[in-house]
């Protein structure tokens, strides 16, 4: 295979694989939030601005594994 | 049919995107470093370094102006102000207790200036307005030039007239013509890994000068230097050296960790505002605009807030901890 064709395909692995974890786990995060603010919708801040920290640490991953698609494919 | 208005504006707006399919844009050139726009004094000046001067001196002008005759009972930009801080000190309070007020001028720096670099990004004129340059590394596209007295001023045509044919590539332009690669003036600020670094780098650092200014260098390194029990003989003191030693890992990993969160979703966001108009150029942008603008704003919430918790671990110590749990 020619490196041209790998790197294309390397940089559609790396996004697609890449965000199968993340996609999971803030599916997690979410469900985990919203259960707790139909039990205690009074700590509605509270849980949401965890849940915001939470989803961005997460999707830091995804992220991560954008940035090496982006090299593979523009640089 | 409820409100026949929303369906004709809807209508409208579909039909506006399926014509700009005859409107082609060029295939956008995106520079993965951030590119330099001029050397001043042998050192190369990019484009974000222009960006992030703009946002320092927006963020300088405000604090000058907000604060130059302070009235007990605020009104007008000194209001607008005390509103952010306030709403981001409860918010601090919240995370952080008691220390909030200590850590509080970090995490609003950080926060304003990621929130402004990112929202500047967005406004037209970044990324637009800049100077043609030899074609180096990246592509290179057609402008129609004129002289507007000493200076040469160039506009790229619409559409696909803008992209250069592979027939023309060598060949020389006609008059009032010209090839050449882009390098715009102002780049959003964190769009290049040095500025996200920068911060990633000046918040881990910070956070660990308040470990040891609140806990004495010796308490807080015991944090990562574990080897109490290991030097008292006892076998399971290897796990707490270990787990130390991972410690330590976990700190320099969170460098890259927040310079690579905010570097590759504002890299990835400019990508996106890029490619998107490329495919579809009316309409169907303003989305994503949208997104990169809620994007840009969590960013910098997260970026502060997550140094806020850091620095709120750093300063408690492993016994208050514990106590605390019990």
């Amino acid at each position: 295979m020619e490196p041209e064709a790998a790197r294309l395909l390397a940089a559609g692995l790396a996004m697609g694989l890449g965000a199968i974890g993340p996609g999971i786990g803030i599916g997690l995060i979410g469900a985990g939030a919203l259960e707790s603010l139909g039990r205690n919708p009074e700590a509605a801040p509270i849980i949401q601005t965890n849940m915001i920290l939470g989803i961005a640490l997460a999707e830091s991953v995804a992220i991560y594994a954008l940035v090496i698609a982006m090299l593979l494919r523009f640089v | 049919m409820k409100n026949p208005k929303v369906l004709l504006i809807f209508l409208g707006a579909v039909a506006l995107a399926l014509a700009s399919t005859q409107f082609p844009t060029p295939k956008p050139d995106i520079a993965l470093p951030a590119e330099t726009v001029a050397l001043v004094l042998g050192f190369p000046v990019t484009n974000t370094l222009i960006a992030t001067w703009v946002t320092t001196s927006i963020l300088l002008f405000v604090a000058w102006r907000s604060t130059r005759r302070l009235k007990d009972v605020p009104s007008g930009l000194q209001n607008l102000v005390e509103l952010a801080l306030e709403w981001l000190l409860g918010l601090a309070e919240n995370v952080a207790g008691k220390n909030a007020r200590r850590f509080f001028p970090l995490i609003t720096t950080f926060f304003l200036f990621i929130i402004l670099n990112n929202w500047l990004g967005l406004l037209p004129g970044f990324g637009t307005i800049g100077l043609v340059k030899e074609p180096e590394h990246s592509r290179s596209f057609v402008f129609n030039t004129a002289e507007v007295g000493p200076l040469k001023v160039g506009i790229m045509p619409p559409g696909s007239a803008a992209e250069v044919k592979e027939e023309d590539a060598a060949k020389e332009s006609p008059p009032g013509q010209i090839k050449g690669s882009f390098v715009s003036f102002l780049r959003g600020g964190n769009t290049s890994l040095s500025t996200t670094l920068a911060l990633a780098l000046v918040a881990v650092l910070m956070v660990e000068y308040y470990g040891i200014s609140s806990l004495g260098f010796r308490q807080y390194a015991s944090r990562f230097v574990n080897v109490r029990r290991l030097l008292k003989g006892q076998p399971m003191g290897l796990m707490d050296a270990f787990v130390g030693f991972l410690e330590g890992i976990t700190e320099t990993a969170r460098i890259i960790s927040f310079g690579f969160r905010l570097f590759g979703n504002m890299f990835a966001g400019e990508v996106l505002l890029l490619i998107i108009p490329f495919l579809i150029a009316w309409v169907v942008p303003l989305i994503f605009y949208g997104l990169e603008m809620f994007v840009g704003a969590i960013q910098a919430l997260v970026f502060a807030l997550l140094t806020l918790v850091f620095s709120t671990i750093a300063v408690t110590s492993h016994t208050d901890g514990h106590e605390a749990q019990h």
